[in-house]
């Protein structure tokens, strides 16, 4: 019985969502950022999460890996977003081109904020979870007293 | 007769099939902004049901179900959404919290077994 192969889902799942929380954040601060290191204008991050199979040491063990294949989550990679940017007119500012536009990061300040509720909300599901099996875990362990 | 009963090895069965399946809840959560992610589910209760209403004599009936195993299926019949994956959260909840109880209730069970015999053990002295 590998209850503790079954906890880290859930923990997994709780990792990603902070994650994506952290890159919203960091989005949404960069929302006005016309210059980074590379001298580009900031370009919104996107996380990609992905299917992550967990091969505790019990199922290793067991050999049970391809009977009972039940995987996490993790992140796949956290890519820029290429679509463009938008331009807008103001000759004064220090990064504005000949024509007088500048370049300004093609985050959606809306956009990011129902991804952050979303990934709080699943945060919230994740705990749940998490809870639950831990309940499960406990009544397991008052069997015979 | 044993004192021992025989139903301990049918309520660990139960027991093993509600983690399983709590395992593929936790998972199908976890996986709830995975694009094309399929959830599972885990079938056992409609299997043992096949088995008891099977007709088959006592012996093969408990052979059966000493080789009933839980089965991860993949869910086909919940919509998928526009990146692929079809987890229904409500759905999700929903199976945990049953799952959750149904878990109590039999270890429940299995407790109040367990006091019965140390109950007899002790020729009726608590």
């Amino acid at each position: 019985m590998a209850f503790l192969g079954t906890l880290n889902i859930g923990g997994s799942a709780l990792s990603v969502q902070k994650t994506r929380l952290n890159i919203i954040a960091q989005n949404i601060a960069n929302a006005n950022t016309t210059r980074t290191e590379t001298g580009e204008p900031y370009r919104r991050k996107i996380v990609q999460v992905a299917e992550d199979n967990i091969n505790d040491f019990g199922a290793i063990l067991q050999n049970e890996q391809e009977i009972y294949q039940v995987s996490g989550v993790m992140v796949e990679a956290i890519v820029d977003d290429q679509s463009p940017l938008k331009a807008v007119y103001n000759p004064s500012h220090p990064d504005a081109d000949e024509n007088g536009y500048v370049m300004m990061p093609n985050v959606d300040t809306t956009t990011e904020m129902v991804e952050m509720i979303e990934a709080s909300r699943s945060y919230e599901a994740n705990v749940t979870a998490f809870n639950a099996i831990k309940q499960m875990a406990t009544n397991a362990l008052t069997i015979g007293k | 007769m044993s004192i021992v009963n025989r139903n301990y090895n049918l309520m660990q069965k139960g027991l093993d099939a509600l983690w399983l399946r709590q395992k593929v809840i936790s998972s199908n959560i976890a996986n709830i902004s995975t694009p094309g992610f399929t959830a599972s589910e885990v079938e056992f209760e409609d299997l043992f049901l096949e088995i008891m209403q099977s007709g088959e004599d006592r012996k093969t009936i408990n052979r059966m179900v000493s080789e009933l195993e839980p089965q991860i299926v993949e869910d086909q019949t919940t919509p998928i959404n526009e990146n692929g994956n079809n987890v229904d959260i409500d759905k999700q909840n929903v199976e945990m919290v049953r799952t959750t109880l149904a878990y109590q209730t039999v270890t429940r069970l299995m407790a109040d077994e367990i006091s019965r015999e140390k109950y007899a053990i002790n020729e009726g002295r608590r």
